[in-house]
């Protein structure tokens, strides 16, 4: 009975809640889409001259304290400028502010002009000669600070202050890492194709601070840029020779890993730097082996007939990617750090070649070879393959810091020149890097501590 | 009792049932299923079946005019307009110039409201007989579905612009999508924005999700005030909820 009671109570009141709910009907939201399309992306930015205290010299490349001013804003134009996302107004189209309005902008006039964003900064000369750069990011339609960031950083290092500015305002925007404050090393190719000369050189990721680190009596191939950025491997020829090198930065010497009578090819490093990946040829059998950094006795990883070459590192350092022609074909495989586990990933007609590992771990990148050579991504199970590139010769992809972007080297049909050239992962802002001659073999380092 | 042994053709038979059986079987484990049907693409649509809060069917009373035949040559002109009345109102005085006398005295000849000629019977030109209704506009009261949902498509169309500038790209991006409700107030501000909610990641669209988000609720708050939206049908647009996305375009 007292059961039967509960009950009762229990349906009345859910009776009441019932009609109290009615009382006060919520009005249920209309419900619509706002759809966007990608290929219109444009966020207009402008970038004014930095402002400064006092146009006084500096020991920089760029002149006074006003002309590093402009030129700062000038390097984040380019920066911003050439990855797709933004629609970028340099410094030379706009007023520069006054100091006092880096923290306090004139909204009213910019929105005037149209822009979305704006990036303004000031510079200032320290006594020591070191130069201290301020950075801000507004939302000029909402008239809000969105970012701000400063660095001291000594003359010769203006750019990198710039590159630290963009990639403040791209990692804000973009929700991406950032890459900007990065170099590139790569193979400068100069002279007749039957005398080629083919050089070690390092760049910033604009093309900016070149430099040439090897002769150019040895062949030099393949290179790839220590985790720490303190030393660069790579493969070098002199007489037939080949010599697995590892190049000091700091100290510019270069100390011997490996020598062979056997071909050496593609060595790699481990994402902690303490192992080097290489393949080696012997008699028509090439397989891939690891030894320590600091040299020490090698480990052979593959073992099958025929070609296995160029493994790239997984991110987390516990798998390797690489080539191989067991099939009959070019393929790409994944193993194990201890070279167990091989197995075949891609399956999407034609052959694959050099495949790198996104540093990001999403993604590996790759050669596809059917026909045309053309750069191509894929996901570590080998599924969602799709082509960045469309070209004669397009190969040997290397990644930005932040897994976004690609470098890779292009072959003209016909003239046989090469150039280092760049896309992002939706096939888009394709452009070709400003280097004194031919490029090939690029290879982008990680973010610079 | 001895079972009776199988003839030959029955054992045959048999033995050739059974085979057929085996390849069945073989072929049902050995067949791969079906391709999966391609993921269905995101098309925008916007759908009109929405209802407008008063009904909107003609008015049973309406007393229409009777229809009437063309005519058909020119067009007799129309009477000039600027003529002032003979005898202006005692308030207008003090502000109008006094109208000519001569205007006053003779009002211009009013041409004939007749048209040109008719090749059609004359009857015709009177229209349907025994209707004596004076209704030339039969009213549609309240606002139709369609304007209904033009004064609803006003927000998102408002807030598509911001939007489009918001610089999101990157791989997967055009699978993501973000849903967020607001509420908004009588003046059309905004009173109030909820958590954003995501749909469609991936393992490389994640870095996207946070600019994603801020994008649409920037796209948002920059359209607002949404104004000139009928105050009596506030209930109606009080509560919105718009879902954000990026497609290619094909």
């Amino acid at each position: 009975m007292n059961k039967l009671f509960q009950m009762a109570a229990l349906a009345a009141l859910a009776m009441a809640v019932s009609v109290s709910a009615q009382d006060v009907p919520a009005p249920a939201p209309v419900k619509e889409d706002v759809v966007g399309t990608l290929e219109e992306n444009d966020a207009r930015i402008a970038i004014p001259a930095f402002a400064t205290n006092a146009d006084v010299p500096t020991q920089t490349s760029a002149g006074t304290t006003a002309t590093l001013g402009y030129s700062f804003a000038n390097v984040i134009f380019g920066n911003l400028r050439n990855n797709g996302l933004f629609k970028p107004t340099g410094p030379s189209a706009l007023p520069r502010p006054a100091l006092v309005q880096v923290q306090a902008p004139d909204y009213g006039g910019w929105r005037g002009r149209g822009t979305d964003m704006l990036v303004q900064g000031y510079v200032r000369a320290e006594a020591n000669g070191d130069i201290t750069v301020g950075c801000y990011l507004y939302d000029v339609a909402l008239g809000e600070q969105v970012a701000k960031s400063g660095w001291t950083v000594p003359p010769g290092e203006w750019r990198r202050a710039a590159h630290k500015c963009s990639d403040m305002v791209y990692a804000k925007l973009s929700g991406e890492n950032p890459f900007f404050d990065s170099r590139i090393a790569y193979i400068a190719e100069t002279g007749p194709k039957n005398r080629r000369m083919k050089r070690l050189a390092i760049m910033d990721s604009d093309g900016a601070n070149h430099r040439y680190l090897t002769t150019g009596q040895a062949t030099a191939l393949t290179p790839r840029y220590s985790p720490d950025y303190k030393s660069i491997l790579y493969l070098s020829y002199y007489n037939g020779q080949p010599r697995i090198y590892i190049y000091d930065l700091t100290t510019d010497r270069q100390r011997l890993l490996l020598q062979s009578a056997h071909p050496l090819f593609a060595p790699r490093w481990s994402p902690d730097g303490k192992w080097i990946l290489y393949s080696m040829a012997i008699g028509g059998n090439t397989d891939i082996y690891k030894m320590p950094s600091a040299g020490g006795v090698a480990i052979k990883l593959t073992d099958a007939p025929g070609i296995d070459i160029g493994g790239s590192f997984s991110p987390d350092g516990q798998r390797i990617v690489f080539e191989s022609d067991r099939s009959g074909s070019q393929q790409v495989y994944v193993m194990n750090l201890d070279g167990s586990g091989q197995k075949r990933i891609s399956f999407s007609g034609g052959r694959a070649a050099t495949p790198e590992w996104s540093p990001r771990g999403d993604q590996i990148a790759f050669t596809h070879i059917a026909g045309n050579f053309r750069i191509a991504v894929m996901d570590p199970t080998g599924g969602n393959m799709h082509y960045l590139t469309d070209s004669w010769q397009d190969e040997a992809p290397t990644w930005a810091p932040n897994g976004r972007l690609i470098q890779f080297f292009r072959t003209a049909r016909g003239s046989g020149q090469a150039g280092v050239w760049q896309v992002d992962l939706t096939g888009k802002s394709e452009r070709k890097l400003d280097t004194p001659g031919d490029g090939s073999d690029p290879a982008w380092g990680p973010l610079r501590p | 009792m001895k079972a009776p042994a199988l003839t030959r053709e029955e054992g045959l038979g048999l033995a050739l049932a059974g085979l057929g059986h085996a390849a069945l079987v073989w072929v049902l484990v050995t067949a791969r299923p079906p391709e999966p049907l391609p993921p269905v693409e995101r098309v925008s649509v916007t759908i009109s079946d929405e209802l407008g809060a008063v009904s909107t069917s003609p008015n049973p009373l309406s007393d229409p005019a009777p229809d009437k035949g063309p005519e058909l040559g020119e067009p007799a002109p129309e009477p000039e307009a600027a003529v002032p009345p003979p005898h202006p109102a005692p308030a207008a005085v003090k502000t109008l110039p006094k109208p000519p006398q001569q205007a006053a005295k003779t009002p211009a000849k009013t041409p004939s409201p007749k048209g040109g000629a008719s090749v059609l019977d004359p009857n015709y030109g009177k229209g349907i007989t025994g209707s004596s209704g004076k209704d030339k506009t039969p009213p549609a009261s309240k606002a139709s579905p369609q304007v209904v949902q033009s004064w609803q498509n006003s927000i998102s169309l408002k807030v598509r612009s911001p939007w489009q500038r918001c610089p999101v790209s990157g791989l997967d991006v055009e699978k993501l999508a973000v849903t967020v409700t607001f509420t908004l107030r009588e003046d059309g501000g905004i009173a109030s924005i909820d958590e954003p909610r995501v749909s469609g990641q991936t393992p490389s669209n994640q870095a996207q999700i946070r600019p994603f988000k801020d994008c649409a609720v920037r796209a948002i708050k920059l359209a607002a005030p949404f104004v000139g939206l009928p105050a009596e049908f506030y209930d109606q647009w009080r509560v919105r909820e718009l879902t954000f996305s990026k497609g290619k375009t094909r």
